[in-house]
């Protein structure tokens, strides 16, 4: 089996899932370079290949300037991989879309708001055929390489379908919601190992929500936990700002 | 002569985030000479307005994934600044171990995978994994420990979720405090044995005085809290950060930069390494005299050895934090937050890895956020990097363009810059 | 089976538990300090689990310490189970070239202080780990357990509802039963396991009776007021009456689908299987996991159907298999009350408040209360520890046969015959990818080769249209239940009807081909097919011959879309019935295919007044272990790949999921 090169790209992000993607132990990441051959990646290479087998792809679409790059980049790969929460569902950066944009430039730079051109962020799929996704901010380390290696294999990417609960409850945690907080573990789709929960935190919904979630039911249980409208709709704004189920 | 350079580099590699390079010269004269940051604008400020305190460092925190740290803590001092709130003891170490984490992340990162391989020929640390394996081994198990390190504090590195406003929502078993202070004792051990490999490498030998500025805390290396100090005209409140920050136009341009004194000044490892020097640990100091790194040590490319320098201290500075808390009654208990919102406008100040960072909030009186403002030490250093090529270039003029390109390049990423981070952008030229 | 008794038997233990009564055992009492002290020495020797508190959280975990146990119960997040079945656990080893290895990560260990509840689910478990095929890795599990319960002398909160279900009593699933009487435990021995390790680790004294008499007072007067559900033992019937309640299209509605309930649940006992590569792509793992009927994938197929679609299915088939299949199998309630999916639920869906909506909807009480046989105390049943392991096979032959379909012929390395009845399946394996169902396609035969019929829709079938003649697989089986010998001899001298849909004529071949041998042992033959188009027929060429033969053999066809070439008929199989020449009690009928097409062939039949003994299908569902664990290919409570997939009509004509 010759190894397939694989490329990293980025547009509207922190670069967060890169550098998650190579938090590996020595031997693990030696390891992986025995599978994959890395062709492109601006954040430590500066080598340029021009066809790539797998290009994984981190960051939203924020500018039409940056369209063109985008197709370019599909038209280069044969396999394209939404990278991170930005790439998959527009991630952070989709939070301003609730604002309006001369709101938004003014408060950023009173004195020059036309300077920078700017859109609504998107995720890539929007633009570009995506055929799997690593979901997450920032995307889980293991995985990623589990996506790397099941795509290697020639199987599918294998992104659990089933929510946050179900890693949460195998971690015995006490529920969130008993310690006073909400949480969106019910909806968003798991992979992650309920990290946040299990840490002192609660789900706000980074992976994007399961395969027909019960919005309804997830609303009534945060009314039930005594969330106004507002605090309800601020949390599923985070990273939920695609789903038109929510809004 | 009349030789004309004429470079324009896109996307500079292995710096994180998009810059761009442009260097036009005729005749040995410069015409134009320009760092540009093409990154996409993200509005990080804008959309942080109206949100919840709690909320504020979940979201500032993904300005940057590879400073996530720096920008939860900058915006949690800025909160908790806002609110009159204070620190316990355990608090702190905690935020100084997490800290140490990012640190041990960022320079390794920067130093290993970014800036050697310019030094040794290669075009990325990939090769280096068949020349050089035993030094990329010991980069990737120093990077390791550093994600390690935020694992067991903050949940990951990455964007933590367990800091929260006052105290963290996680605390660490004695047992994992254990293996912190072994996986600092071994960082430690490996990086006075790998001394060497740093002092090799042949460093351009190029100086340019500048103004250095970083956070000031007599008796400590100063990275959480502090004023602010200049090398040239000493302390200052953080409170006063604006005016150390001044942003200013350019002629012709409607695009911002900082300037505080002079037209420009450094910020970073070596802005910190030069004002703070005296309260490196003892070890750091062998370190950076073994280095040939002294105060006031004015050459750009030597942010690198004075972010290896950092490492060591960061080092013992998270073993003596991990042995402050497990001195404290075990189990740490998760501690209470009790946070009233306060009116008002917050500023937190915080050494990230690239520089001095600063978060300023205006709260209402129910905790919501009315405006913010992010100063990034990327956009601090803009200026002085550009400063820096327009001094080097006549020096090197006669180089061939490759040469030049390299040594440009070389110039940027000894900076370390997190174009990333660039919540508002302060020095773009556009091109009509 | 046949085969199973082909294959080598390694049986972890020989010798059989000897049955036990409670009272065989006597109580005798001890110091709680004495036993504590034995526990703290025999930390050296076992593993001990006990209830303790870990990060702020109160759960079962294994102690360095007899100090960290806390005495006083409170509820868990997760039952003890998962020291028998936990979480995860990888149950196969292999490498790249075949090396495949079972694995069974165990170590002696006590249990100390469960509780009634889940030594009644220990009960459930145990019979569902042992029944049909014993699980090598749970019966290990448990057989190197000694598990020490606790009595509940009170409830343990408002959302404990043992007592609903009589669990607050202990009646197996622990060796031996302790009841907190101060600065003594009076001990009940159930087993002789439990005897054994009394006389040799603790130091015991008779009983006092009156501190016990007392003990048990005040037990009888906390729970004196707490009562039973109403016509407790009826339960099964009162569910099954009522599986259009409109509360379970309510219940539906909150129901996030978030799986908690099942997988906090002590009773619950469903798995997933995946296989995964070391990073080497060498060395690999087949890992199973819990999983959970609540979760909207859980009966997905690869093929895209998915059989509980619905979350009010869901919601029904899992309160149906606590209170209706379980507790009509066994007599005891599947669920044991212990309230943690009550717990552990956000919109509070509760198990009790359904069985009391239930029974007080329920008017009609038919007969007497079932006579079933009640779970017995754990016998550890025989198991098969290679029961899981795969066996090599070669690719001999890899026909296409349409866009999507391939057949591969198949050799068992071994060069046994697969030994397999018509309608049964294997499980494919292609180490690092996964592990499929595959209907058998070819007739019984004595040779060691087979065929199999695959559609590529999931990695592992995927993956082998990828395979070349010569290259590896890896087979299980044959497994289920087919069309065995008691019906072959039914379908003698009859008309046979064989009615099939698209890929349904993969399965249905091992059967027609078998029957065509000799057709003169039968009334008539007639073969009924239907596909998409005519380029999706399967085995074109053997149909052609088929449809040559004469004599009593008949071959119908039709197809959605024709092309020009096309003379048979055009239209969806039914219409293909009614103009067929065949005497109702004389005709048995046989179906296989499509998820959608078996409610419409039945009508058609009904119309033609073909009884329902005369009819048998074939069913379809997901299957993970083909060996009656994983829980996957349930039709309400009916493992599939144990009764299935040839069903005789009568036997599920009644189940709404079957259909």
């Amino acid at each position: 089996m010759s190894k397939p090169t694989v490329a990293f790209f980025d547009f509207a992000s922190c670069e967060g899932c890169q550098l998650s993607a190579i938090n590996l132990a020595p031997q693990q990441l030696l390891e992986l370079l025995e599978v994959i051959d890395i062709v492109e990646f601006r954040e430590a290479l500066s080598e340029k290949a021009y066809h790539y087998d797998i290009t994984l792809i981190e960051g939203s679409i924020t500018r039409k300037s940056d369209i063109p790059r985008l197709q370019d980049i599909r038209n280069r790969s044969d396999l394209v991989v939404a990278f991170g929460a930005c790439a998959h569902i527009g991630g952070i950066n989709a939070l301003k879309n609730f604002q309006r944009p001369e709101e938004y430039k003014k408060a950023v730079y009173p004195d020059t708001p036309d300077l920078f051109e700017t859109d609504i962020a998107r995720s890539i799929d929007a633009f570009i055929k995506v055929d799997a996704f690593i979901p997450g901010c920032p995307i889980d380390t293991d995985e990623f390489v589990r996506v790397v290696k099941n795509i290697v294999l020639g199987k599918n990417p294998d992104i659990p379908d089933y929510p946050v609960c179900v890693e949460c409850k195998q971690r015995e945690n006490v529920c969130v919601y008993e310690l006073g907080l909400t949480c969106l573990g019910p909806v968003i789709r798991a992979g992650c190992g309920a990290r946040c929960p299990s840490n002192g935190g609660y789900c706000y919904g980074c992976r994007g929500t399961i395969p027909e979630p019960n919005i309804y039911g997830q609303k009534d249980v945060m009314r039930q936990y005594h969330l106004t409208h507002d605090q309800m709709m601020d949390q599923f704004k985070l990273f939920l700002n695609h789903n038109k189920e929510v809004f | 002569m009349g030789r004309i350079i004429n470079l324009d580099i896109r996307h500079i590699t292995r710096i994180e985030g998009h810059g761009n390079i442009r260097l036009n010269v005729r005749d040995g004269k410069i015409e134009a000479c320009h760092f540009d940051i093409v990154e996409a604008p993200r509005f990080f400020e804008a959309m942080i307005r109206g949100r919840h305190f709690d909320e504020a460092a979940l979201i500032t925190s993904r300005i940057c994934g590879i400073c996530s740290v720096g920008h939860q803590l900058a915006s949690l001092a800025a909160t908790e600044d806002a609110f009159g709130l204070s620190l316990s003891t355990q608090e702190k170490c905690l935020r100084r171990l997490l800290n140490a984490g990012e640190y041990f992340e960022s320079h390794t990162l920067h130093i290993y995978f970014l800036a050697i391989p310019d030094f040794v020929g290669a075009k990325s640390v990939l090769p280096l994994v068949k020349t050089h394996r035993d030094v990329v081994v010991h980069a990737l198990k120093l990077k390791k420990y550093g994600h390690d390190i935020g694992d067991i504090i903050g949940g990951r590195l990455v964007h933590p979720m367990a800091s929260n406003v006052q105290a963290m929502t996680k605390t660490p078993t004695e047992k994992e405090l254990f293996s912190i202070i072994g996986w600092m004792q071994e960082a430690k051990m490996e990086l006075m044995l790998n001394v060497t490999t740093l002092a090799n490498l042949s460093l351009p030998d190029f100086n340019r005085d500048t103004e250095y500025i970083s956070l000031y805390k007599p008796g400590t290396y100063a990275l959480l809290e502090g004023d602010i100090f200049s090398s040239d005209t000493g302390v200052a409140s953080y409170k006063s950060y604006r005016e150390l920050t001044q942003e200013y136009a350019i002629p012709n341009s409607t695009a911002k930069r900082c300037k505080h004194t002079r037209d420009s000044f450094m910020v970073g490892a070596l802005a910190r390494f030069n004002n703070n020097y005296q309260w490196l640990s003892d070890n750091a100091k062998s370190v950076a005299e073994r280095l040939n790194l002294t105060p006031k040590c004015t050459n750009p490319y030597k942010n690198t050895l004075a972010q290896y320098v950092e490492l060591i201290h960061l080092a013992d500075d998270a073993i003596d934090a991990a042995q402050t808390l497990i001195a404290m009654a075990q189990p740490l208990k998760v501690e209470e937050r009790i946070v009233s919102p306060v009116a008002g406008i917050g500023i937190g100040s915080i050494e990230v890895p690239r520089g001095i960072l600063y978060h300023e909030y205006a709260y209402n009186e129910k905790g919501f956020i009315k405006t913010a403002n992010c100063v990034i030490p990327t956009g601090q250093n803009g200026q002085n990097i550009e400063n820096d090529m327009r001094a080097l270039v006549p020096q090197i003029v006669d180089k061939t363009d490759e040469e030049i390109t390299l040594m440009l390049e070389m110039l940027v990423r000894a900076y370390d810059p997190c174009i990333s981070c660039s919540t508002h952008l302060l020095d773009v030229e556009i091109i009509r | 089976m046949g085969w199973l008794s082909q294959i080598i038997k390694r049986l972890v233990r020989t010798s059989p538990q000897k049955p036990v009564t409670p009272t065989g055992f006597g109580m005798v009492q001890t110091r709680k300090e004495d036993l504590f002290a034995s526990l703290g020495t025999l930390l050296s020797r076992y593993r001990i689990a006990a209830l303790t508190e870990r990060k702020g959280k109160i759960l079962f975990d294994y102690i360095n310490d007899p100090r960290e146990i806390i005495l006083d119960y409170q509820p868990t997040v997760l039952s003890p189970k998962k020291f028998f079945f936990p979480q995860e656990e990888v149950f196969l080893e292999y490498t790249a070239n075949g090396k495949i290895n079972p694995k069974i990560d165990f170590q002696d260990t006590i249990l100390f202080g469960i509780r009634p509840c889940d030594t009644n689910a220990i009960k459930i478990l145990d019979e569902a780990f042992s029944e049909s095929n014993g699980d090598p890795n749970y019966l290990t599990k448990r057989e190197h357990t000694i598990v020490i319960a606790i009595d509940c002398h009170k409830l343990c909160d408002e959302q404990g509802f043992c007592y609903k279900t009589h669990s607050q009593n202990v009646t197996g699933g622990a060796d031996i039963l302790l009841f907190d009487m101060g600065t003594d435990f009076a001990i009940k021995i159930f087993t002789q396991k439990g005897k054994d390790f009394i006389d040799e680790y603790l130091n015991t004294k008779a009983l006092d009776p009156n501190l016990f008499k007392a003990y048990q007072e005040r037990r009888h007067d906390a729970f004196k007021d707490l009562k039973p559900f109403p016509h407790l033992e009826y339960l099964p019937e009162i569910f099954e009456n009522q599986k259009d309640h409109p509360f379970w299209a309510s219940e539906a509605k909150r129901c996030l689908s978030c799986g908690s309930c099942i997988f906090v649940c002590p009773t619950c006992y469903c798995f997933d299987v995946a296989d995964e590569f070391a990073l080497n792509l060498h060395e690999g793992e087949r890992i199973r996991r819990w999983d959970a009927c609540m979760l909207h994938s859980f009966a997905k197929v690869a093929g895209g159907e998915n059989f509980r679609q619905e979350t009010e299915n869901r919601v029904r088939h899992r309160i149906n298999k606590k209170f209706n299949y379980l507790m009509s199998k066994h007599g005891q309630s599947g669920c044991v009350g212990c309230g943690r999916c009550v717990r552990a639920c956000l919109v509070k869906i509760s198990p009790k408040v359904i069985a009391e909506t239930l029974i007080a909807d329920n008017n009609v009480i038919e007969g007497s209360a079932p006579d079933v046989q009640p779970l017995e105390n754990h016998h550890i049943k025989e198991r098969d520890i290679r029961l899981y392991v795969p066996e090599k096979a070669t690719l001999t032959r890899i026909i296409k046969m349409t866009d999507k379909e391939t057949l591969y012929e198949v050799e068992l390395a071994s060069g046994r015959p697969l030994g397999h009845e018509p309608g049964q399946f294997v499980q494919v394996s292609l180490l690092g990818i996964g592990e499929a169902p595959i209907s058998i396609s070819s007739e019984p035969s004595n040779e060691p080769r087979f065929e199999l019929c695959v559609r590529a829709v999931g990695d592992v079938t995927h993956k082998m249209s990828e395979l070349n003649v010569g290259d590896t697989l890896y087979i299980r089986g044959p497994f289920g239940h087919g069309f065995d010998a008691d019906i072959l001899e039914r379908m003698k001298n009859k008309h046979l009807v064989f009615i099939s849909g698209g890929l349904g004529y993969a399965p249905m071949r091992s059967l027609v081909n078998l029957v065509l041998q000799t057709p003169e042992h039968y009334k008539k033959i007639s073969i009924l097919n239907g596909c998409k188009t005519p380029e999706d027929r399967l085995f074109k060429d053997e149909l052609a011959n088929i449809s040559k033969m004469g004599g009593n053999v008949e071959l119908l066809e039709t197809v959605d879309c024709a092309d020009e070439q096309w003379t048979c008929g055009v239209g969806v199989i039914t219409t293909l019935l009614p103009d067929l020449d065949m005497v109702s009690d004389e005709t048995i009928a046989i179906i296989v295919g499509p998820p959608i097409m078996y409610k419409f062939v039945l009508r058609s039949l009904k119309e033609r007044h073909i009884p329902p003994e005369n009819i048998y299908m074939s069913l379809e569902r997901r299957m993970k272990c083909g060996v009656g664990k994983c829980g996957h290919c349930q039709i309400e409570g009916i493992y599939v790949c144990q009764k299935g997939p040839v069903f005789h009509y009568p036997d599920i004509e009644d189940k709404e999921e079957a259909i």
